[in-house]
């Protein structure tokens, strides 16, 4: 009974990773393929390439200027979920203290503007950005990004503000912290864990963002590496050598940063699940 | 002094709050009642004088144009066999990363890995798949399934755009499913074995009621995601042939940067706030309910 148990259980468990493994294998294709000249794609696509070609990717990143979008690309993130955390943080710690009728309307309008779809707001947003000269910068862009994120940073803020006692906040101020020292000294510290989960969940939804940076930045040296990516592959549709490669450049950083950050990505999906 | 307190309470609140609700009423709210307003107006967005027409555009809309019906047909398609295949399988692989075994670590990690990817990229990973890939497997093995053209439109493209969608967001949905298995409680699994019960009646007498939450959260998500198609229908079809498979938001876009009817694009982005909304609101009104009872 035992044996006969745990052989099933090793079969079931090769079928799983066989499974997996298959799920993947799309991902794979497109990074193995990156590696070969347009011929070896076409004529075999599934076969590990026959020899290192580099080529590919010397072409690609020179010709989507994969430095410059690459570092566009981090500038926003970094930019744009300092000041979402910084804001939301204090928005959300302030709200949640007040507790009265007016500190639960502006949170209900909050959390209700987290079902508004981007593109009900997105072509009279493109106006409003055009009058206030925020199109086609990067600053701009940052600007936009921070109220479309801070409703979900506040939801998961104020959920874990909650659960901080008064008298940490009391006795910081009788040792003559102001409220705004409090907050930064005492309280934004204490949020540590919330803090990581919305980095992390922010920094892959950022990365991969692609309407928003489409529609307000034209200029090619302002693009991100997705806006970049749209463009590349629009002028090279017949090119699966060249449309492949900049796949592979344009996942490769997340599926890296997501290897190492897993535990933080899958505590920040669970923390921003449970609302209603 | 509690005048004194009042202004230093304001002064907070200014410091605190205001920040942020600045931000967010000119970037958000602001555009939101604009929109509404625009979808009241024939303007292309540019010129100086828009043409009140009052609720003409949305007439239109439902009684006067065969594209966006069909707009509205794909996109329900889409929807529901979206939300069937997302959470039926995003449940039995929270299932399987569930069970004890050995990899279950790798399991989780390769279900979850293209939900990092961009669904822009993700299209086109599947347009090479569905091209090349297809092309490649039917050289080798001779089915005719493969040969289908999966992105000349009709149904298959329906089901072809439901797959890519499935694979990029089902990890994210697996993950949420995997924290409501953790939470039952094991030694009510272990009574039911005890009791005989076999591996299907236990999920369906024990876990099943108890992941319910977690399924409603879920279906709801997956859901009001699906409305807002957009990189994917992008990437992957680009809308076509023709029109054929343009969703709904691909059709905003199309209508108020490519045709320049900002109006009209305006009212069509109003529909689909407005059924975004109302299915936000019957969950709202289904779990309080459930809560009551």
């Amino acid at each position: 009974m035992g044996k006969a148990k745990k052989i099933r259980w090793t079969i079931y468990e090769i079928i799983m990773i066989v499974l997996a493994v298959a799920f993947i294998f799309p991902a794979w294709i497109v990074l193995t393929n990156s590696f070969k000249p347009l011929g070896e794609i076409l004529s075999d696509t599934f076969g590990i390439p026959k020899s290192l070609f580099l080529d590919n990717f010397s072409y690609v990143l020179e010709n989507m200027n994969y430095p410059r979008i690459f570092l566009n690309t981090v500038t926003i993130c970094v930019c744009a979920i300092a000041v979402t955390v910084v804001l939301s943080a204090m928005c959300a710690y302030r709200l949640s203290r007040w507790n009265n009728k007016i500190s639960k309307v502006i949170l209900l309008v909050l959390m209700a503007s987290m079902t508004v779809p981007f593109q009900s707001i997105m072509l009279p947003l493109v106006k409003i950005c055009k009058n206030l000269n925020l199109t086609n910068s990067i600053p701009g862009l940052i600007l936009i990004l921070v109220p479309l994120y801070c409703p979900m940073a506040v939801f998961i803020y104020q959920g874990f503000i909650v659960s901080i006692p008064y008298e940490i906040e009391e006795a910081a101020q009788i040792d003559g912290c102001t409220r705004v020292q409090t907050f930064f000294k005492i309280i934004f510290p204490l949020l540590k864990p919330a803090t990581s989960s919305i980095v992390v969940l922010f920094t892959l939804q950022m990365w991969n963002d692609f309407t928003l940076p489409m529609i307000m930045l034209q200029s090619a040296e302002k693009k991100t590496i997705t806006t970049t990516v749209y463009a590349f592959f629009s002028s090279y549709s017949m090119r699966w050598d060249y449309a492949l490669t900049s796949l592979t450049l344009s996942a490769v950083p997340m599926i890296i940063f997501f290897l190492f950050m897993q535990k933080y990505i899958i505590s920040g999906i669970v923390a921003g699940s449970v609302k209603g | 002094m509690k005048k004194n307190n009042k202004s230093a309470l304001a002064k907070e609140v200014v410091i605190f709050v205001m920040p942020l609700l600045i931000l967010y009423f000119i970037f958000f709210i602001l555009p939101f009642f604009m929109g509404t307003y625009y979808s009241l107006f024939n303007w292309d967005g540019i010129s100086k004088t828009k043409e009140f027409v009052g609720l003409k555009n949305y007439i239109e809309l439902f009684t006067d144009d065969p594209d966006y019906f069909k707009s509205m047909v794909f996109t329900l398609k889409y929807v529901v066999l979206n939300v069937l295949a997302t959470n039926i399988l995003a449940l039995l692989l929270a299932l399987i990363v569930n069970s004890k075994l050995k990899s279950s670590k790798f399991l989780r990690t390769c279900f979850f890995l293209p939900n990092v990817i961009s669904m822009l990229v993700v299209g086109y990973i599947w347009r090479f798949v569905f091209n090349q890939g297809c092309a490649a497997i039917y050289e080798i093995t001779g089915w005719d399934f493969f040969n289908t053209s999966w992105l000349g439109g009709g149904n298959v493209t329906v089901v072809a755009m439901v797959i890519v969608a499935t694979w990029q967001s089902v990890g994210y949905i697996m993950i949420i499913y995997l924290a409501g298995l953790q939470m039952v409680d094991t030694t009510l699994l272990e009574a039911a074995a005890i009791d005989g019960a076999t591996w299907f009646q236990k999920f369906r007498n024990v876990t099943f009621p108890l992941i319910l939450p977690s399924i409603g959260v879920n279906l709801f998500m997956v859901l009001s995601q699906s409305f807002r198609l957009f990189d994917v229908n992008l990437s992957l079809t680009g809308g076509g042939p023709g029109r054929e498979t343009m969703g709904l938001a691909l059709d905003i876009y199309t209508e108020g940067f490519q045709n320049n009817r900002m109006g009209y694009g305006a009212a069509k982005a109003v529909v689909l706030f407005v059924i975004v909304i109302a299915i936000a609101i019957l969950q709202l009104r289904l779990t309080n309910s459930k809560e009551d009872a």
